[in-house]
This record gives structure tokens, C-alpha cells and sequence, in this order.
């Protein structure tokens, strides 16, 4: 890793006004307001949550704070200066894994953040959680920060702009719940998306998108063609933000290391990914 | 085969890009000396770019080898001891002046001890506003930016710099100062290659130019071998109250000189001499018909006449091409 690279983007992502704003409130003002709110009768399960809305505030703070590392990663045309950086006396890699843990580190100081004010509030307490399950939170979270971000470099060093779109909207859907536990800010599933579920029954949308609009689009097997779809989609969401509870698995013996490795092995296959972008990448400067 | 002075060899050069039906370089074969300055001369989309971007390590020659000091451009031996300017300087905005060039320094990976004492020379080396070293880049004009580009550029006093179109951007004072700066350069002993539309300072700076056109050489010259050649000279002198004679005067200079007259007024005269020695002759001429001379100068630079010798001739084969190519269409119509 480049020290210089490291610092000086962690130092960047800290001076963007917008990303900080975003981490003041996902790391301090979410879990206080959780803290202030966790008697309410809707608060007492850790499973009502909203994923929609948690990937959206999500998506919003994933576009912000990667803005900064973004810049330097992805083709920029006249406003790219990587050619200043890449013909000094360093590893393309040394730059890759720089990015990278800056992104973590910022990243990964607000998830703490939160984790901590949260235990420090006792909301977890409140929840039933042990200190174990806390301990293992925690570095759950962590391992989720680094495979995250590594999937973020990863994405900004893609050969376009579209492609670099993509890659987030598709990492917005894949994520929201695996860092931040937003979920204890927006509406809870119990009274948002049954209330929306119903609505939509009565609507008789549900009823129309099964019978006309899927197999328009899928053709006559349209329920299998999604499912297919589904089903890659879920693939796809699990590379770009795998699921584990490591309190599961190291809770039961023999311990099940699968879940545990494949972060592992996300995080090393999104870094080796960049790391070849990068090599193979070239830097055109200005059109000749 | 490489000379053993040669620093930077370039041989049958390739490179194609994506979309595009003809080749960026087109088998390019290059030497650039140690301690010398070389310039690279064409019109836009010649492919100078293209070649400084392969120089650098930028873009992967798809054909060719390049080597620096016997090394690939890629090597970290190599990049230790470069410098680069790109044409359009464009960096961190969110940086100050001497923070940018603290990171540069910290990149190169020197001593970290000198760092603040290194940034504040380069900065005064290239005569950027004391006001200015704490102000954000992003707030800086073209001719500032390529200021603190070229002070990035020589961080680390590299012993290779690669600039392309260094003066671009930059006020009259400017320019000088990067004149003054690439004497000092060539003075020490560095390796520079240029890429500039300014033919004068082409012409000040470099020992060779190359002359680029649709990605291949189509010319070598050496500055010092080509400094005659025939050119207008154009004699300002004061104005006498006696016209009739001025004319007379003038006369008796071609005739003794063997130059042509080409126009001829109040204040001036414009001569065509076919070489320097040609010129210093009437220069004399002119002062031993007492005629009271202010200036004489070329109108034109030798890479002027160079440039246009070698454009000239570029078109010529290309209207031939052209006239063989309609030739050939009219045939296949009967």
C-alpha cells in the first residue's frame, strides 16, 4: 500500500463537506434517535426493517463517499490525472489497495462508530443481544466495510462511465443492509411494507403484473424466466455485498468456515479484479 | 542499432487505437541522446501525444520496443528519474499549490526531511505568487496551472522530462521563464523531450526535431546542421530625407551580394539571401553604403522554413497521391 495515496485520499473523503454530512448522520444521529426510540412498541424486532428505504439512504451515501475515491479511479478524459500519479515510482496495486483502505477506513470508523453508540445507548441490550453477539457485530461489520469497499474500487476502475453507473445502482440493490443498521431509522417492515403489499392486492397490480406485464416482457414461462433471473440477481448481490452473521457461525460446532471464506475470497477476487484493470488500463492524457 | 549515447531508443513503434482505421504510429523508430533536447513537430493529430503517452509508460505500444536508459519506460528505475507535464494540467483542485507538490514529492518517494524546503524552492523556480502557494488549485488560471505543472514536473531534479506543450497557457512572462528554466535544464545535463507548437522556442531549446505527420517520422533535422539555409531578410534602417538614393544604394548591395531585392521603401527593405553568410555580407554592404541600419533579422526561423520545406513536400506527395489515385479511378471508368 502507498502511504501517500492512503492518507491523502482518507484526507480528501474527510474534506468533502456532503460525505460528512451523510456519516454525522448515519454514524451519530441514527443511533440516537434509535436510542431515544427504542421503547416504542414498533422497535422490538431487529428483523423489522425496510429494506428499500435502507438501500436508497444507502445508495445516496455510497454515490457521496466514493465520489472521492471515484475521481481518481475512474476515465475521467481531459479531467483525469492519473498519468501525473501513475509515472511516479509506484505499483499500480500499491495505488489500488491505497484507495481501497481509505475508502475502509472512512467507512469503517462511522460503522463503529455507530456499533458503539449503539452499545453504548444499550440498544442492543434492549434487543436481547449478549456481548458476544455484539463482539461478533462488530467485526462483522468491519469484514463487511472491506469487502464493500474492495467491490467499490473495484466498480470505479470499470473501462466506462455507463459501466461505472451500472455498477453502483447495482451495488445500491445488493447492499443496504450490510454495514450501516439503518434500519433503525426508516419505517419498519411490519408497518410500511404490509401496508404496501396490501395496497398493491387491492390495486390489483400484483394480479396484473403475474398474468400481463411479466409475460409480455418474459414471454409465456415469465414466472421461471424470473425466477431464473432472480436467482443470478441474488448471486450477483451476493459477490457485491455477501450475507453472514458470524455469531451463527462461530456458534456451532464443527464451526461451518464456508460463509467466512467467501467474504475472504470476495474481497481478494474484487481487489485482484481492480489490480488488472489497473494494469491493463492505459492513460491517454489529452487527445492527440 | 542503438547508438551507446543513446538514452532513449524507440524502435519501429506501433500503436492502433479502437475505432480507428489508421494507426496512431506508424512504425516509428527514434534516439534521443543523453543531455539532449528533442522536439516533436506536427500538425494536431500526428500522433506526438500518442508517442509521449508510449515514452511514458501510458499506453501499451501494440508493436515496437522502447527502452530508457536501456530499461522499459515502466521500470521504477525509470520512473525515478522522469519528469512529465501533460498538455493540460489538470490536478487535485481540492489541493493547495504546495500541498499538491508536497504529494508529488512524498510520491517520488524523497527524503521526507527536504520536502517543505524542495516545494518552496520549485515554487519559487517557477516564479509562482507567494499568494498563490496556499491557494486551492482549483482556483488557479491555465498559465498558473502550468506553472505548478512544470514545478511538479521537476521535483526531484529528474535527469529525463518529458513536456508537452509547456508553454501553453502561459503569459509572455511566463514563456520566458520557461525558456529560462529549460537553459537551465539543458545546462545540467538533463534529457528533454518536447512537444510544442511554439517553433520559436522549439528552435531556442532543442538540439533535434523530429517532424511528425500521420503518425510517422517523415524528418530528423539537427538545429546546429540546418541554422543556413535561404531565407528574407528584412533591413529596418533611418529614414533619409534623399529618397531617389535609397534606391540606388540598394542596388549596388544586391549587385555586389548577389541577392534579390524583393521590396524596398522608406524604412525597410526586404532581401533574398540564400544564406547566413550571404546576409552578414549585406548587412556590411548596407553600413559601407552608409546607409544607417537599426535592425536585420530573418523574417522567418529556420524551423519555420523547415516545418514549411517538410509540410510543403508532405503536400506535394499527398497531391501527387491524390492525382495518381484520381488517375487511377478514371482509368477503371473507361
Amino acid at each position: 500500500m502507498n502511504k501517500t495515496i492512503y492518507l491523502t485520499t482518507t484526507k480528501k473523503i474527510i474534506k468533502h463537506k456532503f460525505v460528512m454530512f451523510m456519516f454525522f448522520v448515519i454514524g451519530i444521529v441514527a443511533p440516537l434517535a434509535m436510542a431515544l426510540d427504542r421503547k416504542g412498541p414498533a422497535a422490538t424486532s431487529i428483523e423489522g426493517w425496510d429494506p428499500f428505504a435502507v438501500s436508497a439512504l444507502f445508495g445516496i451515501l455510497v454515490v457521496t463517499a466514493t465520489n472521492a475515491v471515484g475521481n481518481t479511479l475512474a476515465l475521467g478524459g481531459r479531467t483525469d490525472y492519473m498519468p501525473l500519479i501513475v509515472t511516479r515510482p509506484m505499483h499500480r496495486y500499491q495505488f489500488v489497495i491505497a484507495k481501497w483502505m481509505a475508502l475502509a477506513t472512512v467507512v469503517g470508523t462511522v460503522s463503529v462508530l455507530q456499533h458503539v453508540l449503539l452499545w453504548l445507548t444499550g440498544a442492543y441490550t434492549s434487543w436481547g443481544l449478549t456481548n458476544d453477539m455484539i463482539s461478533m457485530l462488530l467485526l462483522e461489520r468491519i469484514l463487511s466495510v472491506l469487502s464493500v469497499t474492495a467491490v467499490l474500487t473495484l466498480i470505479y476502475l470499470l473501462p466506462t462511465q455507463g459501466m461505472i453507473l451500472s455498477g453502483i445502482l447495482a451495488f445500491e440493490l445488493a447492499t443496504g443492509f450490510s454495514i450501516f443498521a439503518l434500519n433503525l431509522t426508516v419505517p419498519l417492515k411490519e408497518t410500511s411494507s404490509d401496508i404496501f403489499s396490501l395496497l398493491i392486492d387491492i390495486l390489483g397490480i400484483s394480479d396484473w403484473a403475474k398474468t400481463t406485464f411479466l409475460p409480455a416482457i418474459f414471454g409465456g414461462n415469465a414466472s421461471q424466466s424470473l425466477t431464473q433471473y432472480i436467482t443470478v440477481l441474488d448471486k450477483v448481490c451476493g459477490f457485491l455485498a455477501p450475507q453472514f452473521h458470524l455469531y451463527d457461525i462461530f456458534s456451532v460446532h464443527p464451526i461451518r468456515w464456508a460463509p467466512f471464506l467467501e467474504i475472504i475470497t470476495n474481497i481478494l477476487i474484487a481487489l485482484a479484479l481492480a489490480n488488472l484493470i489497473m494494469n491493463a488500463r492505459e492513460y491517454h492524457y489529452d487527445v492527440d | 542499432m542503438a547508438g551507446e549515447d543513446s538514452l532513449i531508443v524507440v524502435e519501429d513503434l506501433i500503436k492502433a487505437y479502437q475505432g480507428r482505421q489508421e494507426l496512431a504510429i506508424h512504425g516509428i523508430s527514434l534516439e534521443v541522446k543523453e543531455g539532449e533536447c528533442f522536439g516533436l513537430l506536427g500538425p494536431n493529430g500526428a500522433g506526438k501525444t500518442t508517442l509521449m503517452g508510449c515514452l511514458l509508460g501510458l499506453l501499451t505500444p501494440d508493436g515496437g520496443t522502447i527502452s530508457i536508459g536501456g530499461l522499459d519506460p515502466n521500470d521504477f528505475a525509470v520512473r525515478e528519474i522522469i519528469g512529465f507535464l501533460p498538455e493540460r494540467p489538470l490536478f487535485e483542485s481540492w489541493m493547495t499549490a504546495q500541498e499538491f507538490l508536497e504529494y508529488h514529492h512524498a510520491l517520488s518517494g524523497l527524503d521526507r526531511s527536504k520536502r517543505k524546503q524542495d516545494v518552496e524552492n520549485m515554487l519559487v523556480r517557477v516564479d509562482l505568487d507567494r499568494d498563490a502557494w496556499q491557494r486551492r488549485t482549483g482556483k488557479f488560471s491555465r498559465g498558473m496551472l502550468q506553472r505548478l505543472g512544470l514545478a511538479q514536473a521537476l521535483i526531484g531534479h529528474p535527469r529525463v522530462i518529458f513536456l508537452d506543450e509547456p508553454g501553453s497557457g502561459m503569459d509572455p512572462p511566463g514563456v520566458a521563464l520557461l525558456r529560462e528554466v529549460l537553459m537551465e535544464l539543458k545546462r545540467d545535463g538533463a534529457t528533454i523531450v518536447l512537444n510544442s507548437h511554439h517553433l520559436d522556442e522549439m528552435e531556442r531549446i532543442c538540439d533535434r526535431v523530429a517532424f511528425i505527420k500521420q503518425g510517422q517520422i517523415r524528418a530528423i533535422k539537427s538545429m546546429s546542421e540546418e541554422s543556413d539555409y535561404p531565407h528574407t531578410l528584412r533591413v529596418r534602417f533611418a529614414e533619409r530625407n534623399d529618397n531617389g538614393s535609397i534606391n540606388d544604394l540598394f542596388e549596388i548591395v544586391t549587385r555586389d551580394t548577389g541577392a534579390d531585392l524583393l521590396e524596398l521603401d522608406f524604412r525597410s527593405a526586404r532581401l533574398a539571401v540564400t544564406n547566413s553568410t550571404m546576409a552578414a555580407l549585406v548587412i556590411r554592404k548596407c553600413i559601407e553604403q552608409n546607409i544607417e541600419v537599426q535592425s536585420a533579422s530573418p523574417e522567418s526561423t529556420s524551423l519555420e522554413h523547415l516545418f514549411k520545406e517538410t509540410a510543403g513536400g508532405l503536400l506535394r506527395v499527398s497531391n501527387e497521391q491524390n492525382d495518381l489515385s484520381d488517375n487511377h479511378k478514371e482509368d477503371n471508368q473507361t
